[in-house]
């Protein structure tokens, strides 16, 4: 926020009464009149690291045939050194979490790139689906050590990949959608042992996933078989959305939303809309979503009031 | 800030996962030294997400006889013990579930029956990208340590004669 902004919101909270002006003077100190911006210096060196990493990755990527597998090998592993001790230390000194963050994805996803390497430069063709594998079980301790959200994300990701790989080799239609529908239910249920650790976020984003891969596999395999698949995603957003509201967790509340919309259009389109005027279509389509927007709206100030009104009072000096 | 003994865990991790991929270069480096045998190969061509260009490759010796096929089903683990032909290739000589006594004149690859033929888990060669498509018929020098894993040591057209 600038000086400006905190100078006319200190004003208005001293003519509320809120403040005293010797509390007012005091936040202001905190921001000084002719301080560096740092955000600009932020901006010049996001540009150039973009830039040189940029330019480095293009450079080796022209030249990568003719780079020695050996080469590649040991710069890959360099890398992988490199990633993990900037990660580890930047967790151990509190530095920013995007650096810690983005240290602890590159580590994450650097052996799966090194396994692919050497199965290329071996021509090692086991099923895709195994890499994967290996790759999931190889993230579960980092995973458990780190708690970073990035390597929680491609945790998921990795036994997703291994899921959906394995059915494309060996499962039928049917077994695709209830694989898919097992490896929801079990990452919801996977995710609540996360109550355990002091950050809620791993849970969140576990549940989060598992609904989207659940409600993804029902609609595509709705297209396919029977529309039935659909309203059961109806119902179970319903549910969703009763449940998120209740316990204040929004973003479930906007999943559950953004299914419940999309079921009514794609319902919509598919039996009602070839039987009305294109221009009475397209009305009554526009009144869904503007319906929709509405409730996303209204439910998320409910949501926000109630989240307000179940946190502990500030204590008072 | 994260307690002493997890920064340690965490530098294990992070030395054990060098070490393992490490491990697996070196293992299937030190696997092509082991002797190579000559197969005639074929081949088609689709693409790998992610590993790019390959071709699928389908060895003389993934044809599984008429005289075996009733001894297994789908998926088993299975050793094709070879014989040379008078061309000088390496081909089926009998098939067994058992991994026979190791011998230089009657070497044994590993396998495992599809329901249909022999994968042998190298049926995958990577193609440099600027490189010419390969031909149909095709002749793989595959290196077969003692456990009996074969893997690719170089694929080259059935005309050329290399030593």
């Amino acid at each position: 926020m600038k000086r400006s902004q905190i100078e006319t919101l200190l004003q208005r909270w001293m003519a509320e009464g809120l403040i005293e002006p010797r509390q007012a003077e005091a936040i202001l100190a905190r921001y000084p009149l002719h301080s560096t911006s740092k955000t600009l210096t932020l901006i010049f060196a996001v540009i150039g690291v973009g830039c040189l990493i940029l330019g480095l990755t293009l450079y080796i990527s022209s030249n990568w045939e003719a780079i020695p597998d050996l080469a590649k090998l040991i710069a890959l592993l360099a890398l992988l050194t490199l990633t993990g001790i900037l990660a580890i230390e930047s967790h151990s000194r509190n530095r920013p979490t995007y650096l810690r963050e983005t240290a602890y994805a590159a580590t994450a996803i650097l052996p799966l790139l090194t396994l692919a390497l050497i199965t290329q430069t071996f021509h090692i063709y086991g099923d895709l689906s195994h890499l994967f594998l290996v790759w999931a079980i190889a993230l579960v301790p980092l995973t458990l050590l780190s708690l970073s959200t990035a390597v929680w994300c491609f945790q998921i990701l990795a036994f997703q990949l291994y899921f959906l790989s394995h059915q494309f080799h060996y499962l039928t239609n049917n077994s695709w959608l209830e694989s898919q529908i097992l490896f929801a239910v079990v990452l919801a249920l996977i995710s609540q042992l996360w109550r355990l650790s002091p950050s809620q976020h791993h849970r969140y984003i576990g549940e989060y996933w598992a609904l989207l891969s659940g409600f993804t596999a029902c609609y595509i395999h709705g297209f396919v078989s029977s529309r039935n698949w659909w309203f059961l995603i109806a119902a179970v957003a319903l549910l969703v959305l009763i449940y998120s509201v209740n316990k204040s967790r929004p973003h479930l509340l906007n999943l559950a939303l953004l299914f419940l919309a999309l079921i009514m259009i794609a319902f919509f389109f598919h039996y009602i809309y070839s039987y009305l005027y294109t221009a009475l279509g397209f009305m009554i389509a526009g009144f869904f979503i503007l319906a929709t927007t509405w409730a996303w709206w209204s439910l998320h100030k409910l949501v926000a009031r109630k989240s307000s009104q179940s946190e502990p009072p500030t204590p008072s000096k | 800030m994260i307690p002493s003994c997890r920064r340690k865990a965490l530098y294990t991790l992070l030395a054990a996962y060098i070490t393992s991929l490490a491990a697996f270069y070196i293992y299937n480096a030190i696997g092509l030294a082991a002797p190579s045998y000559r197969i005639r190969a074929y081949t088609v061509d689709p693409r790998d997400l992610l590993r790019g260009n390959y071709a699928t490759l389908r060895y003389e010796i993934s044809e599984m006889p008429e005289t075996f096929r009733h001894l297994f089903s789908a998926g088993d683990k299975l050793y094709v013990i070879l014989k040379q032909d008078a061309e000088g290739f390496w081909v089926t000589h009998h098939i067994s579930a058992q991994p026979p006594s190791p011998s230089p004149y009657a070497p044994y690859i590993r396998g495992w029956y599809s329901g249909f033929d022999i994968k042998f888990d190298m049926e995958k060669y990577f193609i440099p990208e600027d490189s010419r498509a390969l031909p149909y018929e095709l002749i793989a020098e595959i290196a077969i340590d003692s456990k009996g894993q074969g893997r690719i040591k170089r694929i080259f057209p059935k005309n050329s004669h290399p030593q």
